[in-house]
């Protein structure tokens, strides 16, 4: 059978450092994100319910044009102030209450894992100056971790998808198998949103989800939640 | 010191919350307490707390799990870490920490990470064989609570032989028995904890990294 060319040899440093971004992205890596469905829950009791294209939205909007770009400047800034500054912009460009509190909490958890984890630098000052949001302490954890931009941003979006198709399943919408054969489908869109992300700059970063939104604010006198959004 | 963290864990229904009522109602005159209580689908048990009186609203923080309870409080604790944080920051000098798990499995644990000490109650009504399904947290908890005694005619079950298997499965491990709706045996597990408090934290993580690796 021909099975093609052989992939070339990475070279054994970068290699290695695959490691540490398999343990960041893993999900046993504890940030209590499985907590979160960010509006699936309620979108997915509505008739009109299309997982894959609600993925597909949030990918080319939140994640694009807001999650992304601000991860970026967080990998890319060199010191807390800065920091701080993009985590009260992801504040505001965030404006329902139970998405901020979730970008915050998963943020929070994950960051202080990082840093028990590997302690110091900027990573563990950031967690003392307060920054919690999700996209900001990713991009400044993986930059600390040594992990390539473009390898990060990649991760982050993949998780993104990944976690709302976990609670999708949890909420018993979709089986094991569509779970993966969606995050397939769904790898281009992925490829997309990093690439448009390259070119948003921060003042231009934000999103409209009209959905996702109403799904936000809805979920929360939604009875009986499984999720905390 | 930080607060010395309780974690009580159990079947649905077994009475952890009326637990919690229970200890919060006697020891909050002498101790500064707060409560975390875990719920999967909403924020029954600490809403029952509240209106209780066990302990004022803002000392009692309910955390939706989003998924099977064990999660939260063993597999991946971040989001009670957050709330015992926020709790600490909120109330400096608090002595003990009770942490509510929802109701869940018999292979349901905490994590050393989360508390100290766990105390794990079962319900007679669930069935004279408990204590013979075994399982991590009946088997190695501080403490096993076997509650609501006053149902054991009801149910068929017998409480000698509930007692007997526990302390089998146990190693000396205690096991006290209650009827927390009133308030039979709450002096005993009151005892218990303020003891347990006194000895402070315990270093409970014995695996951790001999060597780390330099970055």
């Amino acid at each position: 059978m021909n099975r093609g060319p052989v992939p070339a040899a990475r070279d054994e440093t970068s290699s290695w450092r695959l490691l540490d971004l398999l343990q960041l992205v893993d999900s046993g890596f504890p940030s209590g994100a499985y907590a979160h469905s960010f509006g699936l829950e309620w979108l997915q009791a509505q008739d009109s319910f299309d997982l894959e294209a609600l993925l597909r939205a949030r990918l080319s909007d939140a994640v694009a044009e807001l999650e992304l770009p601000l991860l970026r400047v967080a990998y890319q800034a060199e010191d807390v102030s800065r920091l701080v500054e993009l985590d009260g912009l992801m504040d505001v460009l965030t404006p329902v209450r139970e998405f901020r509190l979730a970008s915050r909490s998963v943020g929070r958890g994950f960051l202080r894992a990082a840093v028990k984890v590997r302690p110091g630098g900027l990573p563990e000052r950031t967690a003392d100056a307060g920054v919690e949001h999700q996209p900001v302490v990713f991009g400044v954890v993986v930059r600390h971790w040594d992990v390539p931009l473009m390898e990060g941003l990649a991760a982050y979006a993949m998780q993104a998808v990944r976690q709302q198709l976990t609670a999708a399943q949890r909420l018993g919408r979709i089986s094991q198998s569509v779970v993966q054969e969606l995050l397939e489908a769904l790898k281009p869109a992925i490829r997309r949103a990093v690439g448009r992300s390259l070119r948003v700059l921060p003042e231009e970063a934000g999103s409209f989800s009209p959905w996702f939104d109403l799904a936000g604010m809805r979920h929360e006198r939604q009875f009986a939640r499984l999720f905390l959004s | 010191m930080s607060a010395v963290r309780f974690g009580i864990g159990g079947p649905v229904g077994s009475g952890k919350t009326a637990l919690v009522n229970a200890l919060c109602q006697r020891l909050s005159g002498t101790l500064d307490m707060a409560v975390i209580t875990n719920d999967i689908y909403t924020r029954e048990d600490a809403d029952f707390l509240v209106r209780a009186g066990s302990l004022p609203a803002e000392r009692i923080r309910g955390v939706e799990t989003g998924a099977c309870p064990h999660s939260a409080v063993r597999d991946d604790i971040s989001i009670n870490l957050n709330a015992v944080e926020d709790l600490e920051a909120s109330f400096g000098a608090l002595q003990v920490l009770l942490i509510e798990s929802g109701g869940d499995n018999l292979a349901a644990t905490f994590s050393p990470e989360l508390v100290d000490y766990t105390i794990y109650v079962i319900d007679v009504a669930g069935g004279e064989k408990i204590p013979r399904k075994g399982g991590p947290a009946q088997t190695y908890s501080d403490l096993l609570l076997i509650n609501k005694i006053d149902l054991a005619n009801h149910v068929g079950a017998s409480l000698e032989v509930m007692e007997r298997e526990a302390h089998r499965l146990r190693s000396g491990r205690p096991v006290l028995l209650s009827d927390l709706r009133r308030g039979v045996g709450v002096d005993r597990v009151t005892d218990w904890l303020l003891r347990r408090w006194q000895e402070g934290h315990r270093v409970t993580e014995p695996f951790t990294p001999r060597h780390s690796h330099p970055h």
